[in-house]
């Protein structure tokens, strides 16, 4: 799609001069409007001092002070179950426990010739009220053959194969020779591996586990600066079994694309058909 | 000789009237102070569509959100249907800003473009100039970025928007299946060159 967008502006540049537009340069970058989303611990900053009572909203003068204090008290309390409760779904794991993760996924991702997945996605924007919901189905082949399809709210499917993204865009089918663009063969890759879970390049990737109740947490930070300027991080989520449950691809805004899988079944005899445009 | 001159003199007039006139329209002398665009208007709405591009023999997809953040302030984002942002733009007032751009789309003319088409695909109320009508449909003229804009409205709806330039027509936005203030269906066309956006509501 790179291609093709770097293609459509070459394009239009040969129009150039037929457009009245193009003279002057009318793009303001105005300053002042932040967009960066908070980070987590700002937020959480944020949060401890409004209801630790630092708020810089003076107490009201008919409040009785054993009310003000007991309040305090109440929202302290509450605050400290409510990180408790948070540190014990996530915790960092141990150096060992990360060397197991690896080996039973590994042994997972060997034994796994195909993937057929129901999934879910949601794109987080910032802004919106709401996530923007898609769901679909997932076929994967090793070694790199990977389909998504796309059937609600809209008919699209990209297929990843040889260098190359298929897409068929309800019934609009074009394809896109990858093997040039850094960024998306990165991408590929990057799918490829996820759906497998097989991910664990130290060379490519800061790297860090965590524990989530039963299911183990990766993320996985590019140490590519150029592809980082495309997706700042990359988690997945892992059953016991070493199964990948979820991707959540998180770009430098904040905003991000959370995937959740369900009902896969693993080495289904897949045909061509399945990875037909 | 003389029927020649004549027939050029009609056609050069026809030629050199504005677009209502050229639709047969007359001018009249609506004053409404209705909203000339409402389709983004209602800031508690996330307004998400399945966008279909085509440039040049080039066919692309992807989807395309529209959020009002407050009074004459937009957002505008454009993803591939994974969810990875190829462009985040905001409009408030005269202020335009990119949030973010994919670097092979950081092109200042193609920026300009968008940018153009953009503000009038989502400014509700640009100043109006003139009206006219025909039977019981409207255009009103108004101008946004020094170019002549018309609204035309079929019973009282927003229909299409056509920008104009050196008399000619340059875009034209058509809006359908519109219910509730919602456009299910929004096409934008550029008139000099091939480039053409098609817009389906979620």
């Amino acid at each position: 799609m790179a291609n093709s967008i770097s293609s459509f502006f070459l394009r239009i540049r040969k129009v150039q001069k037929l457009l009245p537009f193009s003279k002057g340069g009318v793009r303001l970058r105005t300053e002042g409007l932040s967009t960066q989303a908070p980070s987590e611990s700002s937020v959480c900053q944020q949060y401890v001092s409004k209801f630790a009572g630092q708020s810089p909203r003076p107490p009201k003068a008919d409040t009785p002070l054993h009310l003000k204090r007991g309040a305090k008290t109440l929202f302290t309390l509450l605050l400290s179950v409510l990180f408790s409760a948070n540190i014990s779904a996530q915790t960092k794991m141990t150096a060992k426990e990360a060397k197991t993760l690896r080996t039973i996924v590994k042994e997972q991702a060997e034994k796994t010739q195909t993937i057929t997945s129901d999934f879910t996605q949601y794109k987080h924007l910032d802004f919106l009220s709401n996530d923007i919901e898609s769901n679909g189905k997932l076929a994967f082949k090793a070694p790199n053959l990977v389909k998504w399809e796309y059937g609600n709210p809209f008919a699209y499917s990209i297929l990843f194969k040889n260098q190359t993204l298929y897409i068929n865009d309800d019934g609009n089918k074009s394809n896109f020779d990858v093997g040039g663009n850094k960024i998306f063969k990165q991408l590929n890759e990057l799918i490829t591996s996820s759906i497998r879970g097989d991910l664990f390049d130290d060379t490519q990737f800061d790297i860090s586990y965590f524990k989530e109740n039963e299911n183990s947490l990766v993320h996985f930070i590019p140490k590519d600066e150029q592809f980082s300027e495309f997706i700042k991080t990359f988690h997945i989520t892992f059953n016991p079994a070493g199964k990948v449950t979820e991707v959540k691809m998180i770009e430098p805004s904040e905003d991000y694309t959370q995937i959740i899988f369900s009902n896969r079944i693993e080495n289904q005899a897949l045909s061509d058909a399945d990875f037909a445009q | 000789m003389r029927i020649l001159l004549s027939s050029l003199c009609v056609f050069l007039l026809m030629a050199c009237g504005s677009y209502p006139k050229k639709q047969g329209f007359v001018p009249s002398a609506n004053t409404s102070k209705e909203l000339l665009n409402p389709y983004f208007s209602d800031v508690s709405k996330d307004y998400v569509y399945k966008a279909k591009i085509d440039a040049f023999q080039k066919s692309f997809g992807g989807i395309f959100v529209v959020k009002k953040l407050g009074n004459d302030h937009h957002r505008i984002v454009f993803t591939t249907e994974m969810g990875n942002t190829i462009y985040d733009f905001e409009f408030q007032g005269v202020n335009f800003k990119i949030n973010r751009i994919l670097p092979e789309m950081d092109k200042k003319l193609l920026i300009n473009v968008l940018k153009r088409d953009f503000l009038a695909l989502i400014k509700e109320n640009p100043p109006r100039t003139k009206y006219y009508s025909k039977a019981d449909n409207t255009i009103a003229e108004a101008t946004l970025q020094s170019k002549k804009h018309y609204y035309t409205f079929e019973d009282g709806q927003l229909k299409k928007i056509v920008q104009t330039g050196s008399g000619k027509e340059k875009v034209t936005f058509l809006f359908s299946g519109i219910s509730d203030n919602i456009a299910k269906k929004i096409v934008l066309s550029h008139h000099n060159f091939k480039l053409q956006i098609v817009l389906t509501a979620f």
